[in-house]
This record gives structure tokens, C-alpha cells and sequence, in this order.
């Protein structure tokens, strides 16, 4: 098994826009344990439910992926 | 709505879901599920051991009742634990959940070949010890060889994934 993680901006996001975590699994079609998975990095998504999560955020995925810790706002 | 999806959601409202919700609980639960395995392979031993005799049937069913009564309260648990990551058909899954489901799947697949391997040994190193050239082995011992081979192989995903599951993240209600 991997150790590559991969850090994400989903909790940034659904907390600024006042998404449930159920609401989220059920516009991407996962399982709402899923989300919380993914939003605490122990799970990295295939690149269809990336692009998912970009496409459902209307943003780049880049905004919300990267292979680095995203650096905190206003540093 | 199908079968299927009426039993997804029943799955999804069992309190069995919060009983079981944390890492250390859920691993409660599976060495239970093995202690019932063990007691069903236990079980022939005494077959193998004071077959045909009464107390080799009343010790063996007694054996079986207890696996089957700690059994099946734990499968239908881990279930409920494992959010149906290894009942529901594929279809009902998502990425995550069939990864959980193959990791499982495959682990159990080494596991059971290790204990047919056993058993491949077990039987050679008895057909190649000194003595007659046939034994005498209870015809009683055919079913439940079966039964506990067949428990084994079914139960032996389920608890891999129930022991390896981390603990699962707060609902949207326990966290805002």
C-alpha cells in the first residue's frame, strides 16, 4: 500500500459554501463516509472523482488537489 | 425500489452502525467472529477425535450452537460495520468501498490458501506415516468438514475488512 498523499481543500469548500458532507456524497454519487475520508486525506480519489469534485465546485482541480500542503491563508 | 436498495438503506439506519462505529470496538467484534471459527474447527477435533459416540455428538453440536449463536449476530454486525462494503453488489458501492471490498477479498484469499495448505500438509504427513495402510475416518466428519470450510471461506473477508477499517469520520450532525 502507498504512502503518497495527497492533500485537498474539500472541508475549505464545502464549509464556505454551506455544503453537508451528505450533500456532497450525494452529488458525486459516493458514500457519505467517503467524503469524510477524503476530506481527512486517508483516502485519495481515483482522477474521475477528482474531476468530479472540480467540476461540482466549478473550479480547477489543482485548486483543490495538490501534492504538497496547501500553504495557510495570508502567509 | 429494488431488494437491494431497500436493503442498502435499512443497512445505513441499523444502530448497529454507532455500536460498533469505533476502531477498537469493531476489532471486539471480529476476534469474537474468530473465536466462533475456531470453535467450529475445534469442533472437529472432537469428531475426528471420539466419533462415533454420543459425546462426540453432543460435544460437537453443543460446539456448533455456541459458534452458530455468536456467529451470526457478528456477521450481520460487521455488516452493518462495514456499511455493506462486502454484501451489497457492486453496483451499490462506491470507488472507496470496492477498493475496501478487493483489499478484503484478496487478504482472504491468502488466508484460506494458507489453510488449505495446512490442510494439504496435515494429510500427507498422515498418509505417509508407518503403519496400515488405510484408517478409519469417521464418516461423521464429512459434513462439517464442509460446513467449517465453507464458514470459513465466507466469514474470513468480512472480518480482514472489519479489523482493517479505520475509524469512520463524524456525521455532518456530530461535527457542526
Amino acid at each position: 500500500m502507498s504512502n503518497e498523499v495527497v492533500y485537498n481543500r474539500i472541508p475549505m469548500l464545502r464549509a464556505e459554501r454551506g455544503i453537508s458532507r451528505k450533500d456532497l456524497a450525494a452529488a458525486l454519487g459516493v458514500h457519505y463516509q467517503t467524503v469524510g475520508y477524503l476530506e481527512r486525506g486517508e483516502y485519495s480519489p481515483s482522477l474521475f472523482l477528482a474531476l468530479k469534485i472540480a467540476e461540482y465546485f466549478e473550479v480547477p482541480v489543482e485548486v483543490i488537489f495538490s501534492l504538497h500542503p496547501f500553504a495557510r491563508l495570508g502567509s | 425500489m429494488s431488494t437491494w436498495e431497500k436493503r442498502r438503506d435499512r443497512l445505513e439506519s441499523l444502530p448497529a452502525n454507532r455500536w460498533w462505529a469505533t476502531r477498537p470496538a469493531r476489532r471486539r467484534l471480529v476476534v469474537a467472529g474468530t473465536a466462533a471459527l475456531v470453535v467450529l474447527w475445534a469442533g472437529l477435533v472432537v469428531i475426528a477425535r471420539y466419533a462415533p459416540s454420543d459425546l462426540a455428538r453432543n460435544v460437537y453440536l453443543s460446539m456448533f450452537g455456541l459458534s452458530l449463536v455468536v456467529g451470526f449476530p457478528v456477521v450481520s454486525w460487521l455488516h452493518a460495520a462495514t456499511r455493506g462494503a462486502l454484501y451489497l453488489p457492486e453496483r451499490f458501492l462506491d470507488e472507496r468501498q470496492l477498493i475496501e471490498r478487493r483489499r478484503a477479498y484478496t487478504s482472504a484469499h491468502g488466508g484460506t490458501t494458507l489453510v488449505l495448505g495446512v490442510l494439504f500438509v496435515l494429510a500427507n504427513f498422515v498418509s505417509w506415516q508407518d503403519g496400515p495402510l488405510s484408517i478409519t475416518i469417521p464418516l461423521a466428519l464429512i459434513g462439517p468438514t464442509a460446513l467449517t470450510l465453507v464458514a470459513t471461506h465466507y466469514a474470513m473477508p468480512l472480518l480482514i475488512a472489519g479489523w482493517r477499517l479505520p475509524d469512520p469520520p463524524p456525521d455532518d450532525d456530530e461535527d457542526e
